[in-house]
């Protein structure tokens, strides 16, 4: 038997309708919804890493690196990794759907991911002020759903960051109060006790980086010490 | 005086003439249209506009799916499923754009399909380092150009021998005659990634051949 050439059989079956075309408004649907999933895994991705920011600067431990390979250890070891881990997944997602346009496909991965990444660094930085309202009114647990989060990451106790205010300066360090009420006995190193005097005074809000020598001990042996705002 | 020569063949004809006679009067109404204003018209419902289409690209899509598969039926498959997917999608077709790409970007997903149906070896990773990192365009030079019909030949050849990583972007280029940035829309990859895979393909044909000075 012939066989029917492939022209006749596809216009065949469209003209007797086994075969439709989809509708434009199908298209136009389906990029819409694209459009808003990107800006909504953008969005995401910009509050996440604000938060990450805000979290980093709130705890104090964006400043422990300054303190050589202990300070470095204590940055990485406090760092909010799943918070991280969760902006990679975003920007993994994001990426996904930048792909499906020809002005990100048509160029290295490398490109589109770095754009991303520094979208969300610098978005990130400029937007991380704003959790510090939120942060306060969830401190007066104003705030139902994501208070309790804000709390947890806002004012993290971390056993080696101590944020507080000077109360007294001690021949061995410094005496003050931590955001918890607790006193702390602060002893530091010699080469910071030498300008102890000039450069603390009571009443100054302070960042203290040191262990207790054992969990219910009030002394802290501090390797580094600064006033925060 | 009237001309009646459409009419004179129809009396003497049988139904499968006429019905060429009307397939070439239809046909010859897009024969000064780029496919874009063709796929335009099939937009717009025009049935005769795709049969037009099929015509251009029946014969090119035949061919590169036979470098896929050898048996006859899977081409014949592959190919109708593409037009008919082409044709259920043409709305999505944004004609400012060229729509070479757009039907080979349907044709290459369905082949892709097919070959991990069959559970081919022949398929491609998700993750390709040479996507990831920026690579500079190797041109294609006036010397390349001149042995072109040199690599097709090769490449007929040992075609089986290259992996579809390679094969793929030397068939759009060398039988199908896309360039870099069309290549790319169809495989969505790089345009320095098809420069690169490209260069690969012709050395691998190279070795393939074992005669480097040909190339």
């Amino acid at each position: 038997m012939d066989e029917k050439p492939l022209k006749e059989e596809i216009i065949e079956n469209i003209r007797h309708g086994s075969v439709r075309m989809s509708p434009k408004w199908h298209f136009i649907l389906k990029n819409v919804l694209l459009i808003i999933a990107t800006l909504f895994v953008l969005f995401g991705l910009l509050t996440l890493v604000s938060f990450i920011f805000f979290a980093i600067r709130q705890s104090g431990i964006g400043f422990a690196p300054a303190y050589g390979s202990q300070g470095i250890l204590v940055f990485l070891k406090y760092l909010p990794w799943i918070l991280i881990l969760v902006s990679l997944l975003f920007i993994i997602v994001l990426e996904f759907f930048l792909k499906q346009y020809h002005f990100t496909y048509r160029k290295p991965l490398l490109y589109s991911l770095l754009i991303i990444f520094l979208i969300s660094v610098v978005g990130g930085i400029a937007a991380a002020p704003l959790h510090q309202a939120v942060f306060s009114r969830a401190q007066r647990e104003e705030i139902p759903f994501a208070g309790s989060f804000y709390r947890d990451y806002g004012a993290r106790r971390l056993d080696e960051i101590n944020r507080g205010q000077v109360t007294a300066l001690l021949t061995s360090g410094l005496s003050m109060t931590n955001e918890f009420g607790e006193n702390l006995n602060v002893i530091l190193p010699s080469q910071i006790l030498t300008r102890l005097a000039n450069d603390f005074e009571p009443g100054d809000k302070i960042i203290v980086f040191g262990k207790k020598s054992s969990p219910s001990s009030t002394d802290v042996w501090a390797y580094g010490i600064r006033k925060i705002e | 005086m009237i001309n009646t020569w459409g009419l004179d063949i129809i009396k003497g004809a049988n139904f499968t003439e006429c019905l060429k006679w009307y397939n070439n009067i239809c046909m010859d109404q897009f024969s000064g249209k780029n496919d874009e204003e063709i796929a335009k018209k099939v937009q717009s419902g025009d049935i005769d506009a795709f049969a037009a289409l099929i015509e251009r690209y029946e014969q090119k899509l035949t061919r590169y799916a036979r470098k896929f598969f050898r048996d006859s039926d899977d081409v014949k498959d592959l190919v109708q499923e593409t037009f008919i997917k082409a044709y259920s999608n043409i709305q999505g077709f944004d004609a400012e754009r060229k729509f070479s790409p757009w039907i080979y970007r349907i044709a290459h997903n369905e082949f892709v399909n097919a070959l991990k149906k069959k559970k081919s070896r022949d398929t491609v990773s998700i993750f390709d380092f040479d996507v990831f990192m920026p690579h500079l365009i190797a041109k294609e030079t006036a010397e390349d150009r001149a042995k072109q019909n040199e690599i097709k030949t090769a490449l007929d050849e040992y075609l089986g021998k290259i992996g579809l990583k390679y094969r793929e972007p030397l068939l759009l280029f060398y039988f199908e005659n896309l360039d870099y940035k069309e290549i790319a829309d169809v495989l969505k990859i790089p345009a320095s990634t098809v420069g690169v895979r490209l260069k690969r393909g012709r050395e691998m044909l190279k070795n393939l051949i074992g005669a480097p000075e040909k190339f």
